[in-house]
Order: structure tokens, then C-alpha cells, then sequence
């Protein structure tokens, strides 16, 4: 536990638990508008933005934060279009094919690259942090301020134009906020994980809570606990702090499920 | 007295099947109590969808010159896992809720997920979504369908409160409802087949489609 005293240790749990706290939110509306396969497609995308960030020489936090804002709002508005979870497989293959060619033609990064598949709280640097910080205030600020428009539009989509609310614009904004929570993620709990951070603790609060506003909170809650958790365990029996985290919440939703199921 | 909708001229498919609407053309004046009846898929809640603005018409034009619409449709989807309470919606859908509460008896419900109430209770908290904010004109899909008796009674009187003071677009196979409630009447059934007073609606209604009212 004397790794507790460790600035990069310090530095690692407080980005984890924000970024597992505004996952966990995010995840609420993504869960009720049917777009939880979003995260997984989004953070395969952001791995391949990450290999193709290092390819040119920029900043590989940036560079996939643009790439997951363009091809995120790009999906919404092609959803109508084609189905939706055709297009979120497709995505999901592309991104990782890029990665993959990158990967095929330099191997002089590979190791980098592969680090952002597992990731690691522990592996977040200061300027990740500042990074991490601004952007969740931004979320935070978006889901404030769009909390009534957000949750009309998770209610019905219909209800919410009658009333007034922009529901295409509201949707962009949540994917948005989506890839900006994916890319956060990403370095926190890597590209195979990301996913079950922004679900997991969602459809855990879905079950349990006993109001819309009930339920982001406990969300965020779980998924903060969950974190703190799973990185303690992690130091205390040298396991990756990912998989634990993810892990634990994994068990925490199928512990509920199953209370619910025998009621 | 003001037009506030004009529907002109305007037809309707899903997905390019035979028609659900053609060339369907009226008005409705502003404070005006208008029913629409027909059968069961002659275009009455298609009509109301697309003066709402949530459907397109293959051609023809709605003009809505009305400032602000409630809706209170037939049935909801909603995601089962929505943990939103009914006080939760109401409240982000503007408005006072605790008038909304006391006009609509809904009291024991403001606190439960709408997501775990019946289908009577559910059709309540829609007709309360659709008065909150204060819109100036109605469009009610069938309000009263599948409400017990006391229920049913206490929304007619809702609307008897409203008629007069805001525009109301009522659905509705209740033939006594709308005999006592319509300054006007539209006879749907793909096509316009009757639109004026009350007074011929029970025959009409009996001849045109064959049904009687609830």
C-alpha cells in the first residue's frame, strides 16, 4: 500500500475515477437510446486513431478525439439510413483494421500502441490529466445543461419534438460526449474495456434505481467505486487495474441481475 | 375567428403501400372542438402525426399557425429499462406539475417509474404530458380508450373545461363523446367524408363505417 504514495499512483486514481464516474453517466443515456455497441466501436476507432496518431507525429489524444467526434456524428446521421448496428460493426472493424495496417507498416511503435489495448491508470501522465479534467467538465456542463432535453429524448423521441426538443441536435451532442468519454477511457482502461466501463455500471443502475435522476447517480457512483476498487485490489495483489475494475463491475451487474431475476 | 391549422390537399403511404391518406384537405379556427372519426386505419392518427410535424406528407401542405401543441398519443414505446418517474417528465416537459397533478388526479402515481404503471394509468400521465407547458391547441389520440368508468368521466369533464378556451383535435370511436363535445366533426376514412356539424355524426358514422360508438 506504500504505492499509495506514489505521485504517478495518485495521479492514476484520480483520473481513473473521473473518467469511470462520467462513463458511467454517459452510458445511462447510451443505454436508453440503444447505442451501447457505440463505445466498443468508438474505442476500436480510437485505437486506430492512436496508431495512426503515432504514424504522423501527432499528438495521439487529440488526433483520435477528432476521429471519434467526426465518425461518431457521421454514424448518427447515417442511422437513418442504414441500421444502426450494421454501421456500429463496421465501424468497429474499421477502426481496428486501421490499426492493424499502421501497426503492419511500422513496427517501430508497436509497443505504444499495444498499451493503449489494456491501458493502465497508472500509465496516465500529467498533462493526461489536465486532459481528462477539462473534458469532463465540458461533459458535465453538456449533460447539465441538456439534462431535460436528454431525458425527454430517452423517454420518447416522438414526446421530445412535440415539447420543443432539437432530438437530432441532441443526439449529436450525446455521441459527441460519447467519444469524447471513449477516448478518455481509452487510456484509462484500454480499448478492449472501454466499453464495459460505459455499460456495465449503466445497466446495473437501469435495474436498480428508482428514478432518472437516481440513476446517473448511481451510475456514476458504482462505476467510481467500482474503480477505486478495482485499483486497490490491483495493488494489493498485482493484477491489472483494468481488468479488475472491469471485472468487479462485470460481477456487481450479474449479482443484481440475478437478485432481480429471483424475487 | 382565426385559422390556426389548414391541412391542404395532402396524401400519405408508409413505405410506399397503398394509401393511408389522400387528398384530405380541411381547417381548423382557433378555440374550435374538432373530432375526428373513422374505423380502425383510416389515417386518424397518421392525420395527427402529420400536423405535429413527426410524419411527412407525400404531398399537399399543413400550415400551423397555432404557438405551441400538445400531444397526447394512443400508445407510447418506451425502453423498459427507463427509470424516469412520472414527476421526472412532467417536470421536463415544462410547466407547473403540481396543477397537472391536481387537474388529472394523478397523486398516487407522481412518484412511480412510468415504465411499471398500467395501461389506463399510462394513457393519464399522456394526457397530462400533453397539457403541461399550456400548449394553445390539443391533438388527443384517443384519450378515454381503456379507461375505467370513473376515469373516462373525469377526463370528459377535462375536456369540457377546455373546450372554448383552447383548440382541441379530439380521436375518438365514442360517438357520444363526440356528439357532445365537436363544434365540428371530420369522417375519416382515407379520404375526407363528411367535415361539419355534430348533428348528422351517429347515422353517418353508422352508415360510412359500420360502427356504433363506444
Amino acid at each position: 500500500m506504500e504505492l499509495l504514495g506514489y505521485e504517478f499512483v495518485q495521479r492514476g486514481i484520480l483520473a481513473g475515477l473521473v473518467v469511470s464516474v462520467v462513463s458511467g453517466v454517459v452510458g445511462v443515456f447510451l443505454v436508453l437510446r440503444r447505442l451501447s455497441f457505440l463505445g466498443a466501436s468508438l474505442s476500436h476507432i480510437a485505437f486506430g486513431g492512436v496508431a495512426l496518431g503515432f504514424l504522423t507525429g501527432t499528438d495521439p489524444f487529440l488526433f483520435t478525439l477528432l476521429i471519434s467526434l467526426l465518425l461518431s456524428n457521421l454514424t448518427r446521421w447515417a442511422m437513418g439510413r442504414v441500421p444502426g448496428d450494421a454501421l456500429l460493426a463496421l465501424l468497429f472493424s474499421a477502426g481496428a483494421s486501421v490499426a492493424v495496417l499502421v501497426l503492419g507498416v511500422s513496427e517501430e511503435f508497436g509497443e505504444e500502441v499495444f498499451g493503449y489495448l489494456f491501458g493502465s491508470v497508472f500509465l496516465v501522465s500529467e498533462g493526461d490529466l489536465f486532459l481528462i479534467l477539462l473534458a469532463s467538465s465540458f461533459l458535465i456542463g453538456f449533460l447539465l445543461l441538456s439534462y431535460k432535453s436528454l431525458l425527454l429524448t430517452s423517454f420518447n423521441e416522438e414526446v421530445a419534438k412535440v415539447k420543443g426538443v432539437n432530438v437530432k441536435l441532441t443526439e449529436h451532442m450525446l455521441v459527441s460526449a460519447a467519444s469524447v468519454v471513449v477516448v478518455l477511457s481509452v487510456k484509462v482502461v484500454g480499448v478492449v474495456l472501454t466499453s464495459s466501463l460505459i455499460v456495465v455500471p449503466a445497466l446495473t443502475s437501469l435495474m436498480l434505481a428508482r428514478s432518472f435522476l437516481g440513476s446517473l447517480l448511481l451510475a456514476g457512483t458504482l462505476s467510481g467505486v467500482c474503480l477505486l476498487l478495482g485499483v486497490f485490489l490491483s495493488l494489493l495483489l498485482d493484477l491489472p487495474p483494468s481488468g479488475t475494475t472491469v471485472g468487479l463491475s462485470t460481477l456487481l451487474f450479474f449479482a443484481v441481475l440475478l437478485k432481480k431475476s429471483l424475487r | 375567428m382565426r385559422e390556426v391549422i389548414r391541412v391542404e390537399d395532402i396524401s400519405f403511404s408508409y413505405g410506399g403501400s397503398s394509401p393511408v391518406l389522400e387528398g384530405v384537405s380541411f381547417s381548423v379556427e382557433e378555440g374550435e372542438f374538432l373530432c375526428i372519426v373513422g374505423p380502425n386505419g383510416a389515417g386518424k392518427t397518421t392525420l395527427l402525426r402529420i400536423i405535429l410535424g413527426l410524419l411527412k406528407p407525400l404531398s399537399g401542405r399543413v400550415s400551423v399557425m397555432s404557438k405551441s401543441m400538445g400531444y397526447a398519443p394512443q400508445r407510447l414505446e418506451v425502453e423498459s429499462l427507463f427509470p424516469g418517474t412520472v414527476w421526472e417528465i412532467l417536470r421536463s416537459s415544462g410547466g407547473k406539475v403540481s396543477d397537472l397533478v391536481d387537474r388529472l388526479h394523478l397523486e398516487g402515481l407522481v412518484k412511480r417509474r412510468f415504465t411499471e404503471l398500467s395501461g389506463g394509468e399510462r394513457r393519464k400521465v399522456l394526457l397530462a404530458l400533453a397539457f403541461s407547458s399550456d400548449p394553445d391547441t390539443l391533438l388527443l389520440d384517443e384519450p378515454t380508450a381503456g379507461l375505467d368508468a370513473h376515469t373516462t368521466k373525469h377526463v370528459e369533464e377535462i375536456l369540457r373545461e377546455v373546450k372554448g378556451l383552447k383548440t382541441v383535435l379530439l380521436v375518438s370511436h365514442d360517438v357520444r363523446l363526440v356528439s357532445s363535445l365537436a363544434d365540428r366533426v371530420l369522417c375519416l376514412n382515407r379520404r375526407v367524408h363528411y367535415f361539419g356539424p355534430p348533428e348528422e355524426v351517429p347515422a353517418l358514422v353508422e352508415d360510412l363505417f359500420g360502427i356504433g360508438g363506444v
